[in-house]
Order: structure tokens, then C-alpha cells, then sequence
């Protein structure tokens, strides 16, 4: 069940670059968020909410990750401790762990990581393997290994070879050793290029489109997919590789 | 204090009500709105066989406005009657179904079937969704509202309200509306508008145009309720960029009986309850009930 409220802001980072992470005091949306679900937050003054993926989660406090580009990106990014933030949320359906504790790969392409995190702490948590490619353009836009949960076993990439080894992180597909669930998160772009290399494996993505109310009101972010329309708001973000049209995704 | 209004036969606790495609069919905004507490919900877009909507992007963000083009998308006519309409029935709020066809037979049908449908407490025929090809010019068009709303008078007994698009000759679409027999007119819809993504140099939205909402078209809004409003003797229903409990009096002194909320729920979603309870501290304040300020403005 989705809350709606204002929330303070117990804690700002600016890790890297644009990037910034608020920790929020949300105990109704800390207890029930899942990896891959997501708030919406008020910006003042503008007229739609964004959505941002629940990062991280400490107790009562909930970590949101984002990078200053945009209009509310950047409002988002000004906003100090102890200011409140309008959040709804958790929304959405989020990533489906296999019954029992195994081996899992997460795959995170630049800002695609923010997900990933809360993702990677709920399954070492509950004694799953962690596999995580990530990558990046340049060592700038790389999210920091120390941030990582430890326990994750990490490959580091980058395009340019600034750090870690040269290329894309679908260029380490596919990994060595037997892994039969797979998390992506990144652009579009990265999920064509899985698709190839992943052939047969079930991979979860996470996808992003603009969306209205976040509740399954406003139908703005359907889609098509091989299982009939979906709300991503709802019946989302995360969906089957598989499943996806790619003559969808037109942000 | 005592909001009430009253819409053809239906008594509305206040005048406050969720406007068509903002709203879904009510219970997706349970979970964190008091929905019973509305004056009334108008569901989605409904049509009479299931649609799938137009291409993404859907919506994009402007200033003080949102446009969309999610181009009627819904399940169809049967399955609201089916699935929806009997989760309404154990409501205390009043659902009104928005209705849109392709050509007058259609509403027609669409009528008559949510004619006597336990939970359906009336209809609004939407003559104008800027989204859909075929009916897009028939809400400025006097002699084609006339015509919709004469055939769909006959086929229903609920309320029926009709929905204006913005017509430069909005007194003549109103008269005709209520000379065919309306109960009261939801003035207005979104208008046509279109952005371009500069990044992807392409239309911002798939359907290429979307209807324009929000505070961007309130005067416009406001001027066309000022005007349908001094030409019927009907209730009018004011629409258009109501985001606060002012808003909503200023459609009201416009000459407005009612208001829907539409984009303004995107923002904030509890933004209906919200100006129910401004409008409350008004009526408190000013020792006014709110009946008595309707069409005050109009000089
Ligand atoms: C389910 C989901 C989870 C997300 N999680 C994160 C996250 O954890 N961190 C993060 O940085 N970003 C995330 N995004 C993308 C994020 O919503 C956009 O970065 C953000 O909306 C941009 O807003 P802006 O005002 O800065 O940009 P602007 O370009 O000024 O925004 C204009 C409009 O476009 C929308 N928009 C722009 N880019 C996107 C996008 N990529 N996806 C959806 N809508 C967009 C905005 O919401 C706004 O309505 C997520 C998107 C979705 C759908
Ligand atoms: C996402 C969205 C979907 C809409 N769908 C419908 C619809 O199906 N039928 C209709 O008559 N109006 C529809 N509208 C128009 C609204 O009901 C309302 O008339 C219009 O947006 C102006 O009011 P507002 O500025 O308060 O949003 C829609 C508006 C939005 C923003």
C-alpha cells in the first residue's frame, strides 16, 4: 500500500560529479518498500512528479539517488537537511528473487546502479551470491566501488578505459560460471545488446518511462509488450526481457 | 458547513469533483485519498469496445501545463459495467461515466447500455477529445452537439452531462447542449496543443498533438464558463487548471456550479480533498454558503 506524505531530510551526499543521494525519514515507505519500487516526488512548482527508485534503506530512512540534469533533478539537488519532500510511494512492482538463496548477476549501466544497490543488500541479506557488472562512460560517472555493499562480488568497466577494464558492461556477458537470474538496469540501449548475448536466460529490467499519477489512474505509461498492454507505473517497472517491443521505449 | 450542490437529480456533498482521466475508476487513489469525501468521480474515457491508446510518450510537462495523448485508453463499455460498476454501487460517492464514441450511434449504444447499471449515478458525454480522430471538432460545433446530445437524452433517464471542448463560440455549443435536453455542461476539456523533444528532434509525444491541462488554460477556462454560464439556465461544471480552493472560486463567481480536478491530482494527489476543505474555511470565514456565490462575477 502506497503513503503519500512529507518527509524530512535526515541526509544529503553528493557522492560523485551531479550525483546526490537524499536519506529520507519515511517509516511508512522504508517498511514496505521492495528492490526495484519507486516514490514520486513533489517538486515545487512543477507540474508532474518524478519518479526515483527507493536506493538504499537503513531502518526508518530511505535513500534516494539521482543526478542534477533536469528541472526537478536540480531543484531535487538544492534541497537541504531538514527540508521536507512530498513522496508517494512505494510504487510499482519490484524485482522477483527465486524462492530459495542462489546465485544472482546484476548488471548496472550508468545511472542504472541506483536501483541495483537496494537490490544487491536485500539479497546478501537473505544469503544470496551477488555477481555485479557495472559500468560507466568515464571514471567520473562511475559509482564508487567503497559504496557497493560488501559481500558483492564486483567487475568494474568503463567505456573509455578509465578505470577498470575497456568497454561496455554487456561486453562481460556472458560472465563465467552458471547464473540463471539476471537484474539489468541501464539504458535501453545496454537491454538491446543483453538481449543478444542473454539469449535464453530470464532477465528482469527495470524500465523508465514518463509517467502521470503513479497508480495505475492516468494509463500514460502503457505499454505494449509481448503480454498485452502494461502499466509501468503498476504493472512495472520491472519486466521480463523478453517481454519487451522495443518500437515501445521512446522516451 | 453546508456545501452542497446539486446536478440534475444528483445531490453532491460539495461541488468538488475528480475530473475524467485523472482520476481512473476511484479505487486506484484509495489506498491514499479519502474518495468517499468527493463530490463525485468521473471515471475514465470509456468507449464501446476496449481501446489500446495511443504510442508512447503520453504526457510531457510544460510550463504551468501537462499534455497528454493517452488517447482513450480503457477496457470498454462491458467491462466497466461488469467490473467496475459494482465496486461503485458500495460507495457512497457518486461515479459519473465519461462516455466518448466515434459517431452519435455510438454514444447512443454507450448510453443505453449504462442505462438503470446499479453504481453508475450518470453520464458525461464527452464531445471533444482532442486525442481520438472523428470526434474532434463535434464540441465546437453547435448543430453536432445538438445532434449527440438529443439521441443520447433519449436513450438514457441518469443525469446527463455534456463535456465542451474550447469553442470561440462556446454560448452557441451551450445553448444547443441544453436545448437538446442536458442536464448540466463540464466546461471544458483540455486543448490541442504539441512540444517538440529537442533532444530527439521529434514530436514530444507518439500521437505527434496532446490536449493541454493545468493552470496554463485556466483564464481560458475561465472566460468560456463565464460565457456558457450567462447563456443556459443549466448547471455548468467548471474545468480547467483548478489546483486550489481560489481556483475553484473563481470558477464558481464565473458562474460555475461545480468544478472538476484533473491535472491538478497528477501534482498532488489528495489536491481534490484539499479544496474541499479550503472551500470549507471559505464558506466558514465569509459566513456564506457556497450555493450563494455562484455567478457573482457576472456583470
Ligand atoms: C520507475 C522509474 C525509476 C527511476 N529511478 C530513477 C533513479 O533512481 N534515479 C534517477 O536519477 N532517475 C530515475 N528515473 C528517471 C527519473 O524519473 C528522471 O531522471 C527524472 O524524472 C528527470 O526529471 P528532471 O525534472 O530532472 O528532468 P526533465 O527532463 O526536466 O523532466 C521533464 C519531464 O520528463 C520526465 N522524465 C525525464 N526523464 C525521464 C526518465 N528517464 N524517466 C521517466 N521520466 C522522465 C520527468 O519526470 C518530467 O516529467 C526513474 C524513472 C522511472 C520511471
Ligand atoms: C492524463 C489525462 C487524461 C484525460 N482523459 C480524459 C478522458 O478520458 N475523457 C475526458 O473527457 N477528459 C479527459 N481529460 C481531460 C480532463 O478531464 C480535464 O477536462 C482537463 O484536463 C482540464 O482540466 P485540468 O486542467 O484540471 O486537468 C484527461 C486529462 C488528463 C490530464
Amino acid at each position: 500500500m502506497p503513503s503519500l506524505n512529507s518527509f524530512p531530510i535526515r541526509y544529503k551526499e553528493r557522492p560523485y560529479g551531479d550525483s546526490c543521494i537524499l536519506w529520507v525519514e519515511a517509516p511508512e515507505i522504508a517498511r514496505d518498500a521492495r528492490p526495484g519500487q519507486f516514490v514520486t516526488v513533489g517538486c515545487d512548482g512543477l507540474m508532474l512528479r518524478r519518479p526515483l527508485s527507493v536506493h538504499r534503506v537503513k531502518g526508518e530512512e530511505l535513500a534516494l539517488m539521482f543526478s542534477a540534469t533536469g528541472t526537478g533533478t536540480r531543484w531535487l539537488s538544492e534541497r537541504k537537511e531538514g527540508e521536507r519532500l512530498d513522496l508517494l510511494g512505494p510504487l510499482g512492482r519490484g524485482f522477483e528473487l527465486p524462492p530459495s538463496p542462489t546465485r544472482i548477476l546484476l548488471i548496472g549501466g550508468g545511472k542504472g546502479i541506483f536501483p541495483l544497490i537496494f537490490l544487491s543488500e536485500w539479497a546478501l541479506d537473505r544469503g544470496f551470491r551477488v555477481s555485479l557488472i557495472l559500468g560507466a562512460k568515464t571514471r567520473e560517472k562511475l559509482y564508487p566501488a567503497h559504496l557497493v555493499p560488501c559481500g558483492v562480488n564486483l567487475s568494474l568497466i568503463t567505456e573509455d578505459g578509465s578505470y577498470g577494464d575497456r568497454g561496455k558492461v554487456t561486453d562481460l556477458l556472458p560472465l563465467s560460471g552458471e547464473v540463471n537470474y539476471i537484474y539489468a538496469c541501464g539504458p535501453s540501449s545496454m537491454y538491446r545488446e543483453a538481449t543478444l548475448k542473454l539469449s535464453g536466460k530470464e532477465v528482469q529490467v527495470l524500465l523508465e518511462v514518463r509517467m502521470g499519477c503513479g497508480v495505475g489512474a492516468c494509463h500514460c505509461c502503457t505499454i505494449n509488450t509481448k503480454r498485452g498492454p502494461k502499466k509501468v507505473c503498476q504493472d512495472g517497472p520491472t519486466f521480463l526481457l523478453d517481454d519487451i517491443l522495443w518500437d515501445e521505449l521512446s522516451l | 458547513m453546508n456545501l452542497e450542490v446539486e446536478i440534475a437529480e444528483l445531490k453532491l456533498q460539495n461541488p468538488v469533483m475528480a475530473a475524467s482521466g485523472t482520476f481512473g475508476y476511484g479505487a486506484e487513489y484509495e489506498p491514499i485519498v479519502d474518495i468517499q469525501k468527493l463530490g463525485a468521480i468521473v471515471c475514465k474515457g470509456t468507449t464501446l469496445e476496449e481501446r489500446e491508446g495511443n504510442p508512447q510518450p503520453r504526457i510531457w510537462e510544460t510550463p504551468s501545463g501537462i499534455l497528454n495523448s493517452v488517447g482513450l485508453e480503457n477496457p470498454g463499455v462491458e467491462e466497466v459495467i461488469k467490473v467496475k460498476a459494482p465496486i461503485w454501487e458500495t460507495w457512497q460517492v457518486p461515479v459519473i461515466v465519461n462516455i466518448a464514441g466515434n459517431d452519435p450511434e455510438e454514444y447512443v449504444l454507450l448510453a443505453s447500455k449504462l442505462d438503470g447499471v446499479k453504481g453508475v449515478s450518470g453520464i458525461e458525454v464527452n464531445l471533444s477529445c482532442p486525442n481520438v480522430e472523428g470526434i474532434t471538432d463535434s464540441g465546437e460545433n453547435p448543430e453536432v452537439a445538438f445532434d449527440i446530445t438529443r439521441k443520447v437524452r433519449k436513450s438514457t433517464s441518469l443525469p446527463l452531462i455534456v463535456k465542451l471542448s474550447y469553442s470561440s463560440h462556446v454560448s452557441e455549443v451551450a445553448s444547443a447542449c441544453e436545448e437538446a435536453g442536458a442536464d448540466a455542461l463540464t466546461v471544458m476539456n483540455s486543448i490541442k496543443g504539441m512540444a517538440i523533444d529537442i533532444k530527439r528532434r521529434r514530436p514530444a509525444l507518439g500521437n505527434i498533438t496532446g490536449g493541454l491541462s493545468g493552470p496554463a488554460i485556466r483564464p481560458i477556462a475561465i472566460h468560456s464558463v463565464y460565457q456558457a454560464a450567462k447563456a443556459v439556465s443549466i448547471p455548468v461544471i467548471g474545468c480547467g487548471g483548478i489546483f486550489s480552493g481560489e481556483d475553484a472560486l473563481e470558477f464558481m463567481l464565473a458562474g460555475a456550479t461545480a468544478v472538476q480536478v484533473g491535472a491538478a491530482t497528477l501534482s498532488h494527489p489528495r489536491a481534490t480533498v484539499n479544496i474541499i476543505h479550503e472551500l470549507e474555511e471559505f464558506c466558514l470565514k465569509e459566513n456564506t454558503s457556497l450555493k450563494e456565490i455562484i455567478g457573482l462575477a457576472q456583470i
